[in-house]
């Protein structure tokens, strides 16, 4: 049930048998670069990783398009944003040679406007930020569609997190059915009394639903009491510190190779990332040059584009 | 050797572990609020770790921020930033809870709420300017959220009007038993390193 609702499907891929800490390696040496790196060429690589592994793990592309969907709103966004602000927000970071102007975002003749002044920079820039987001976002969904909840507490055990606390989550993925049932007939009954929270005003949507957070609320309160001594006579809190488990997670051999991969990885990766960057070759300008050689219009120096020829 | 003492007992578990499981489900069916950023909505996470905070410290509220990430839009990402206003929150709690005046009690809690939340802000805008780039920097977001005043109104709303109800109709399940070791040290920390997180993404790039 908690599985279903962040994505989870129980399968028998490589990825889903590895150890909880390789997929969250995994997860990390996916996005660490994404946030380090602005070229479009260098991310667009790794997104196509992201959708390789996701493959192999039986992701669907369907699902992922459709997961995609949902990110349309803020990849429109960073679009718009940073063709209108890159000129005036992007200092340092700016090409030293004059930008290859493409097209005005409104070109009507309109008070200030032709205005959003669009180059060639700009939209590379921009599609490097969206890449970005797309990498971060779909690597979290990948680790998720892998890790069973189980799986989750017992890396918060290894990790050595308090016992409290991966008792508490185990508890809210035991209870999230009743949870959820709980919501769904709040939910249903207030609709059945003619509630609705719909207003252009937040503030006003706030206050809408407060006939439905509050009894949701309230409910859950009385739940937690009942739920304490549940737990309370089962003889919980004894000596929380040596506590034992049924299950606990090891390192195989498979997830010894891969996690010493994804670290060569990781050092590689920025190691070569690093040095390119201090060359300009995986700063988003590298590929506005080649870009620029490709349009035919006449980029100053393509081997080392932040400094002289 | 002596057991240790149990970090949190069987009530605040549960408090938490309900409170937390109810924030997942709300976020997984989108049950949140439009308009906040494109892609990015008002959710309702701040009323329940609020009162989790309230009932089980800090520890409450941060399990609660946990559960959250699963099926935040930010995901796990998000996770640190929730807790410079559950710390902030917990060191002011227990002196709001024992006021006498009911309506001190009230303006108490929005005072903090309001406060916990300015600082929490700047996290966030951290978030958005360095890891999702957003932004270039964090002044269009401060400008959007506390000029605009819309967007810091509506979190303000769900951070403290149903903790706030709770807080005067069920004293007694908000009543702070718990004690968190360093507690104020740990609050200027967090508070500390927002700041620096915040401040390294103020220039242009």
């Amino acid at each position: 049930m908690a599985s279903e609702l962040f994505g989870y499907r129980p399968l028998n891929t490589f990825f889903h048998s590895l150890d909880p800490r390789v997929k969250f390696a995994i997860f990390f040496s996916l996005t660490l670069p994404a946030v380090s790196w602005n070229d479009p060429i260098y991310l667009t690589a790794l997104l196509a990783a992201i959708l390789a592994i996701g493959r192999i793990a039986k992701n669907s592309f369907r699902t992922t398009g459709r997961f995609l969907l949902y990110l349309v709103p803020a990849l429109l966004f960073l679009l718009v944003y940073n063709l209108l602000f890159y000129e005036s927000s992007i200092v340092s970071a700016r090409p030293s040679w004059n930008l290859a102007f493409l097209f005005y975002l409104i070109p009507v003749k309109f008070w200030v406007c032709p205005c959003g002044h669009v180059s060639l920079e700009s939209l590379v820039y921009a599609s490097g930020a969206m890449d970005r987001i797309i990498i971060i976002v779909l690597s979290g969904r990948f680790l998720l569609s892998v890790t069973s909840p189980a799986d989750l507490t017992s890396l918060m055990v290894k990790l050595r997190i308090p016992s409290e606390i991966t008792t508490a989550i185990n508890v809210a993925f035991g209870f999230l059915p009743v949870s959820l049932a709980q919501l769904t007939g709040v939910v249903e009954a207030q609709r059945a009394r003619g509630w609705e929270a719909k207003s252009k005003n937040p503030v006003t949507l706030v206050r809408k639903a407060v006939p439905t957070i509050v009894p949701v609320i309230t409910r859950s309160l009385t739940r937690a009491e009942f739920l304490a001594a549940a737990i309370s006579s089962r003889g919980y809190g004894f000596d929380p510190k040596r506590r034992t488990y049924l299950r606990e997670i090891k390192f195989k051999g498979r997830d010894w190779y891969t996690f010493s991969f994804l670290i060569g990885f990781i050092l590689i990766g920025q190691a070569i990332g690093a040095a390119a960057w201090g060359l300009g070759w995986a700063d988003y300008r590298f590929t506005t040059l080649i870009l620029r050689h490709l349009l035919g219009l006449g980029p100053p120096c393509l081997w080392h584009p932040l400094g002289p020829c | 050797m002596m057991p240790r003492k149990p970090l949190l007992n069987t009530r605040q578990i549960s408090v938490a572990a309900v409170l937390g499981g109810l924030s997942l489900i709300t976020e997984a069916f989108g049950l949140s609020l439009p308009g906040y950023l494109p892609g990015v909505n008002f959710n309702l996470v701040g009323a329940y770790l609020s009162i989790a905070t309230m009932a089980a410290g800090p520890l409450g509220g941060i399990i609660v921020t946990i559960l959250d990430s699963f099926t935040s839009s930010v995901g796990f990402y998000g996770l640190p930033f929730y807790w410079p206003h559950v710390f902030f929150l917990a060191l002011f709690y227990k002196r709001i809870y024992s006021m006498k005046s009911t309506a001190m009690k009230v303006v108490g809690y929005w005072v903090v709420t309001a406060v916990a939340l300015f600082i929490q802000y700047w996290g966030w805008f951290f978030l958005y300017v360095y890891v999702f780039k957003f932004a270039t920097t964090i002044w269009p977001l401060a400008v959007y959220n506390f000029v605009g005043v819309i967007p810091y109104a509506t979190f303000l709303a769900i951070y403290a009007l149903i903790p706030g109800f709770v807080l005067v109709t069920a004293p007694n399940f908000v009543r702070p038993n718990w004690n968190f070791p360093y507690l104020k040290w740990v609050t200027a920390a967090s508070i500390i390193l927002s700041a620096i997180a915040v401040a390294s993404q103020a220039g242009l790039r």
